[in-house]
Protein backbone atom coordinates (compact mmCIF):
# COMPACT_ATOMS: atom_id res chain seq x y z
CA UNK A 1 0.00 0.00 0.00
CA UNK A 2 1.22 3.46 -0.76
CA UNK A 3 0.17 6.80 0.61
CA UNK A 4 1.11 9.84 -1.37
CA UNK A 5 0.68 13.54 -0.74
CA UNK A 6 1.31 16.00 -3.50
CA UNK A 7 2.16 19.55 -2.59
CA UNK A 8 2.44 22.51 -4.86
CA UNK A 9 5.12 24.90 -3.71
CA UNK A 10 4.08 28.47 -4.03
CA UNK A 11 5.66 31.37 -2.22
CA UNK A 12 8.15 29.18 -0.40
CA UNK A 13 9.31 30.82 2.80
CA UNK A 14 11.99 29.82 5.25
CA UNK A 15 12.09 30.14 9.01
CA UNK A 16 14.58 32.98 9.41
CA UNK A 17 15.36 32.08 13.02
CA UNK A 18 16.37 28.49 12.31
CA UNK A 19 16.88 27.89 8.60
CA UNK A 20 19.38 30.41 7.24
CA UNK A 21 22.28 28.07 7.95
CA UNK A 22 20.39 25.30 6.19
CA UNK A 23 19.86 27.59 3.22
CA UNK A 24 23.58 28.36 3.10
CA UNK A 25 24.40 24.66 3.27
CA UNK A 26 21.97 23.99 0.44
CA UNK A 27 23.58 26.66 -1.73
CA UNK A 28 27.08 25.30 -1.05
CA UNK A 29 25.96 21.78 -1.91
CA UNK A 30 24.12 22.88 -5.01
CA UNK A 31 26.94 24.98 -6.42
CA UNK A 32 29.45 22.22 -5.75
CA UNK A 33 32.37 22.45 -8.14
CA UNK A 34 30.58 24.90 -10.40
CA UNK A 35 31.82 27.88 -8.44
CA UNK A 36 32.54 29.34 -5.03
CA UNK A 37 30.16 30.40 -2.28
CA UNK A 38 30.71 33.14 0.26
CA UNK A 39 28.42 33.23 3.25
CA UNK A 40 28.30 36.42 5.29
CA UNK A 41 29.38 36.00 8.91
CA UNK A 42 26.29 37.78 10.06
CA UNK A 43 23.47 36.31 8.07
CA UNK A 44 21.16 39.20 8.56
CA UNK A 45 18.59 39.99 5.96
CA UNK A 46 20.32 41.30 2.88
CA UNK A 47 19.56 44.53 1.10
CA UNK A 48 17.57 43.64 -1.93
CA UNK A 49 18.84 44.92 -5.23
CA UNK A 50 16.09 46.40 -7.27
CA UNK A 51 18.23 46.93 -10.33
CA UNK A 52 19.74 44.09 -12.31
CA UNK A 53 22.71 46.30 -13.15
CA UNK A 54 25.98 46.52 -11.24
CA UNK A 55 25.34 43.25 -9.45
CA UNK A 56 29.04 42.66 -8.97
CA UNK A 57 29.34 45.84 -6.97
CA UNK A 58 26.18 45.44 -4.92
CA UNK A 59 26.15 41.74 -4.22
CA UNK A 60 28.48 42.30 -1.28
CA UNK A 61 25.36 43.12 0.69
CA UNK A 62 23.85 39.72 0.02
CA UNK A 63 23.69 37.12 2.76
CA UNK A 64 25.06 34.51 0.37
CA UNK A 65 27.16 35.19 -2.71
CA UNK A 66 27.91 32.74 -5.48
CA UNK A 67 30.63 33.16 -8.12
CA UNK A 68 30.31 30.61 -10.87
CA UNK A 69 33.48 29.65 -12.67
CA UNK A 70 33.95 31.75 -15.77
CA UNK A 71 31.55 34.44 -14.61
CA UNK A 72 32.50 38.06 -14.07
CA UNK A 73 29.80 38.80 -11.51
CA UNK A 74 28.39 37.34 -8.33
CA UNK A 75 24.96 35.96 -7.75
CA UNK A 76 23.43 37.45 -4.63
CA UNK A 77 20.97 35.43 -2.58
CA UNK A 78 18.79 37.40 -0.24
CA UNK A 79 16.36 36.51 2.49
CA UNK A 80 13.46 38.88 2.88
CA UNK A 81 12.04 39.85 6.24
CA UNK A 82 9.11 37.51 5.72
CA UNK A 83 11.45 34.60 4.97
CA UNK A 84 11.03 34.56 1.20
CA UNK A 85 14.16 33.99 -0.84
CA UNK A 86 15.24 36.09 -3.76
CA UNK A 87 18.22 36.07 -6.06
CA UNK A 88 19.90 38.70 -8.17
CA UNK A 89 22.07 37.81 -11.10
CA UNK A 90 22.72 38.42 -14.74
CA UNK A 91 21.15 36.09 -17.23
CA UNK A 92 24.46 35.28 -18.84
CA UNK A 93 26.36 34.52 -15.69
CA UNK A 94 26.02 30.74 -15.81
CA UNK A 95 26.36 30.31 -19.55
CA UNK A 96 29.00 27.78 -20.51
CA UNK A 97 29.58 26.38 -17.04
CA UNK A 98 30.41 22.73 -17.65
CA UNK A 99 29.85 21.65 -14.04
CA UNK A 100 26.31 22.99 -14.07
CA UNK A 101 25.73 21.40 -17.44
CA UNK A 102 26.66 18.00 -16.05
CA UNK A 103 24.62 18.49 -12.91
CA UNK A 104 21.40 19.61 -14.57
CA UNK A 105 21.06 17.42 -17.64
CA UNK A 106 22.78 19.85 -19.94
CA UNK A 107 21.10 22.99 -18.63
CA UNK A 108 22.93 26.01 -17.25
CA UNK A 109 20.17 28.58 -17.10
CA UNK A 110 19.15 30.64 -14.12
CA UNK A 111 15.65 29.20 -13.76
CA UNK A 112 16.98 25.66 -13.57
CA UNK A 113 19.40 26.58 -10.82
CA UNK A 114 16.71 28.36 -8.81
CA UNK A 115 14.25 25.50 -9.12
CA UNK A 116 16.83 22.96 -8.07
CA UNK A 117 18.02 25.07 -5.17
CA UNK A 118 14.48 25.38 -3.88
CA UNK A 119 13.86 21.68 -4.30
CA UNK A 120 17.07 20.77 -2.50
CA UNK A 121 16.28 23.17 0.33
CA UNK A 122 12.86 21.61 0.79
CA UNK A 123 14.41 18.14 0.78
CA UNK A 124 16.92 19.14 3.43
CA UNK A 125 14.14 20.69 5.49
CA UNK A 126 12.19 17.44 5.46
CA UNK A 127 15.34 15.53 6.32
CA UNK A 128 16.18 17.79 9.23
CA UNK A 129 12.65 17.58 10.60
CA UNK A 130 12.70 13.81 10.30
CA UNK A 131 16.00 13.55 12.18
CA UNK A 132 14.60 15.73 14.95
CA UNK A 133 11.74 13.26 15.23
CA UNK A 134 13.99 10.28 15.71
CA UNK A 135 13.91 9.04 12.13
CA UNK A 136 16.93 7.96 10.11
CA UNK A 137 17.81 9.50 6.76
CA UNK A 138 19.65 7.87 3.90
CA UNK A 139 20.56 11.34 2.66
CA UNK A 140 19.33 13.74 0.03
CA UNK A 141 19.92 12.46 -3.48
CA UNK A 142 19.28 14.00 -6.86
CA UNK A 143 18.20 11.71 -9.64
CA UNK A 144 17.56 12.31 -13.32
CA UNK A 145 14.07 11.46 -14.49
CA UNK A 146 13.44 8.91 -17.17
CA UNK A 147 13.08 11.56 -19.85
CA UNK A 148 16.67 12.62 -19.21
CA UNK A 149 15.67 16.26 -19.28
CA UNK A 150 14.93 17.09 -15.66
CA UNK A 151 15.65 15.76 -12.20
CA UNK A 152 14.24 15.45 -8.72
CA UNK A 153 15.43 15.22 -5.14
CA UNK A 154 14.71 12.22 -2.99
CA UNK A 155 14.99 11.65 0.74
CA UNK A 156 14.43 8.12 2.01
CA UNK A 157 13.59 7.94 5.68
CA UNK A 158 13.50 4.99 8.05
CA UNK A 159 10.70 5.82 10.44
CA UNK A 160 11.14 2.93 12.86
CA UNK A 161 8.54 0.51 14.00
CA UNK A 162 4.89 1.25 13.54
CA UNK A 163 3.36 3.52 16.13
CA UNK A 164 6.66 4.50 17.66
CA UNK A 165 8.25 6.63 15.03
CA UNK A 166 8.93 9.73 17.00
CA UNK A 167 8.01 12.54 19.25
CA UNK A 168 6.35 15.83 18.54
CA UNK A 169 8.40 18.93 18.99
CA UNK A 170 6.25 21.43 20.85
CA UNK A 171 8.17 24.33 19.35
CA UNK A 172 7.06 23.40 15.87
CA UNK A 173 3.77 24.07 14.27
CA UNK A 174 2.00 22.80 11.27
CA UNK A 175 2.23 24.37 7.86
CA UNK A 176 -0.11 26.93 6.55
CA UNK A 177 -1.96 25.23 3.79
CA UNK A 178 -5.18 23.76 2.70
CA UNK A 179 -6.02 20.20 2.11
CA UNK A 180 -7.64 19.60 -1.19
CA UNK A 181 -9.41 16.50 -0.03
CA UNK A 182 -10.83 14.98 3.08
CA UNK A 183 -9.20 12.11 4.86
CA UNK B 1 11.37 -1.10 9.41
CA UNK B 2 8.94 1.27 7.77
CA UNK B 3 10.24 3.58 5.08
CA UNK B 4 9.00 6.88 3.69
CA UNK B 5 10.35 8.54 0.58
CA UNK B 6 10.00 12.29 0.10
CA UNK B 7 10.38 13.36 -3.52
CA UNK B 8 10.67 16.98 -4.60
CA UNK B 9 10.53 17.69 -8.30
CA UNK B 10 11.96 20.72 -10.06
CA UNK B 11 8.50 22.12 -10.66
CA UNK B 12 7.90 22.24 -6.92
CA UNK B 13 5.80 19.16 -6.47
CA UNK B 14 6.40 17.37 -3.20
CA UNK B 15 5.42 13.73 -3.03
CA UNK B 16 5.51 11.87 0.23
CA UNK B 17 5.34 8.18 -0.42
CA UNK B 18 5.01 5.54 2.26
CA UNK B 19 6.90 2.86 0.42
CA UNK B 20 7.38 0.01 2.84
CA UNK B 21 6.29 -1.51 6.11
CA UNK B 22 2.97 0.17 6.66
CA UNK B 23 -0.47 -1.13 7.34
CA UNK B 24 -3.76 0.68 7.45
CA UNK B 25 -3.50 4.34 8.41
CA UNK B 26 -0.05 4.18 10.00
CA UNK B 27 1.47 5.72 6.91
CA UNK B 28 -0.80 8.73 7.23
CA UNK B 29 0.32 9.18 10.84
CA UNK B 30 3.95 9.34 9.74
CA UNK B 31 3.14 11.83 7.02
CA UNK B 32 1.20 13.95 9.48
CA UNK B 33 4.12 13.83 11.90
CA UNK B 34 6.53 14.93 9.19
CA UNK B 35 4.32 17.78 8.10
CA UNK B 36 3.59 18.93 11.64
CA UNK B 37 7.24 19.05 12.61
CA UNK B 38 8.42 21.32 9.82
CA UNK B 39 9.79 24.67 11.01
CA UNK B 40 7.19 27.25 11.92
CA UNK B 41 8.26 29.86 9.37
CA UNK B 42 8.68 27.38 6.56
CA UNK B 43 5.63 27.43 4.39
CA UNK B 44 4.23 26.87 0.97
CA UNK B 45 0.88 27.70 -0.39
CA UNK B 46 -1.15 24.65 -1.00
CA UNK B 47 -1.21 21.01 -0.16
CA UNK B 48 -3.36 18.48 -1.87
CA UNK B 49 -3.88 14.89 -0.99
CA UNK B 50 -4.06 12.92 -4.18
CA UNK B 51 -4.09 9.42 -2.82
CA UNK B 52 -4.49 7.82 0.55
CA UNK B 53 -4.32 4.13 0.68
CA UNK B 54 -7.56 2.76 -0.61
CA UNK B 55 -9.25 6.11 -0.46
CA UNK B 56 -8.73 8.87 -2.97
CA UNK B 57 -10.52 12.03 -3.92
CA UNK B 58 -9.49 11.62 -7.52
CA UNK B 59 -10.01 7.91 -7.66
CA UNK B 60 -12.93 6.98 -5.40
CA UNK B 61 -12.91 3.46 -4.13
CA UNK B 62 -15.62 1.46 -5.84
CA UNK B 63 -18.24 -0.01 -3.58
CA UNK B 64 -17.40 -3.48 -2.49
CA UNK B 65 -19.72 -6.39 -2.88
CA UNK B 66 -20.34 -8.72 0.02
CA UNK B 67 -21.52 -12.17 -0.82
CA UNK B 68 -22.87 -14.54 1.75
CA UNK B 69 -22.29 -18.11 0.92
CA UNK B 70 -24.71 -20.66 2.18
CA UNK B 71 -22.93 -23.79 3.26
Amino acid sequence: MSTTQKISVRDLKIDISTQIDLLAASVITMVGKAGTVDVAENLEIGIKIRSTHAISANSRYAAIRVRFHGANADVGIYVEKDGSISMAWDGYVVQGNEELRQMFEGRTDRVTFEKNLKAMFIAKTFEQSALENGMFSHGVKRTTLADGLTGQFEVELDVGTLGGFGKTNDKKQSLTGTFGGAF
Amino acid sequence: MAKVKVIISEDGTITIDAVEGFEGKNCQEVIDTLMASLPAGFSFGQMETIRHGNYSVEQPVPKQKYVQENN
